[in-house]
């Protein structure tokens, strides 16, 4: 039975400079949440990643505040998967809400286009 | 009193307007933030100029606690390419009870026409929270 589990959050995003507000349930089935990953379209120069900003809270605790780039939850696929993560958190999860604003930073190539958010969970209850 | 302390990110931006330009920075951090751990340079804006990956635009000084501590003197680059993973530069500095992280950032005049463009400076701090007294 694994004891880690990649929760996925897609934010589907229509159009320049949108604005979205996200929210989400961890798996209660894990106690911790210890990594988080974003993938965005990977356009010309990952363009889409300029200005991009997440805020985001876990069970009302701020993880990153407002004006958070993207950028620093991402990286290129050079990069092995398990260091892919951003792990300088370390938040219970027990389903505990995620709750965010996800800014575009209205240089992507094309639009819509959907990020994924990938959520580490450890520590099967 | 018991405490429990967690990671924190401060996030400010400075706006560079002219070639040159010099710009003080006096930053007062919240009570509850005891550590400076790291730091991470960004610039927001995607330029659409043919720069070559990892031009310098400028530096930035940091001081901590009255002047008492020196710990960065950084170059700021440009990066187009984004496909590294990014982390903290480690700093590791104590912060003093109502001190101020002091300094500047110049720009070295290398964007052309005065392409106006937003430095972000991240703090990635420890910050205790009473929660019994």
């Amino acid at each position: 039975m694994s004891e880690i589990k990649y929760q996925i959050l897609k934010i589907k995003v229509n159009r320049e400079n949108e604005n979205i507000k996200f929210a989400l349930d961890t798996d209660k089935k894990y106690k911790r949440l210890t990594g988080i990953f974003a993938s965005l379209p990977e356009d010309e120069n990952n363009q889409a990643l300029f200005a991009t900003t997440m805020e985001l809270r876990v069970a009302d605790i701020e993880i990153f505040p407002e004006g958070f780039e993207i950028k620093m939850l991402s990286c290129g696929q050079q990069v092995t998967p398990n260091d892919r993560f951003f792990d300088q958190i370390e938040q219970e999860a027990r389903g505990n809400q995620i709750t965010g604003r996800y800014i575009d930073g209205g240089n992507a190539n094309r639009y819509p286009y959907v990020a994924k958010i990938y959520l580490k969970l450890e520590e099967k209850v | 009193m018991e405490t429990t302390g967690a990671t924190k990110w401060k996030i400010f931006d400075f706006v560079i307007t002219e070639e040159h330009q010099i710009l003080p920075i006096d930053i007062k951090l919240p009570k509850d933030v005891k550590v400076c751990k790291g730091v991470i340079l960004s610039v927001k804006e995607y330029m659409r100029i043919n720069y070559t990956d990892n031009t310098q635009l400028g530096e930035l000084s940091l001081q901590f606690n009255a002047r008492k501590l020196h710990p960065l003197h950084l170059n700021l680059h440009y990066q187009k390419d984004l496909t590294n993973k990014k982390q903290a530069l480690k700093l590791d500095c104590k912060i003093e009870d109502n001190q101020s992280i002091t300094g500047f950032y110049m720009d070295y005049g290398l964007v052309p026409k005065l392409m106006p463009y937003t430095v972000k400076l991240y703090l990635e701090c420890y910050a205790t929270d009473a929660i019994h007294s």
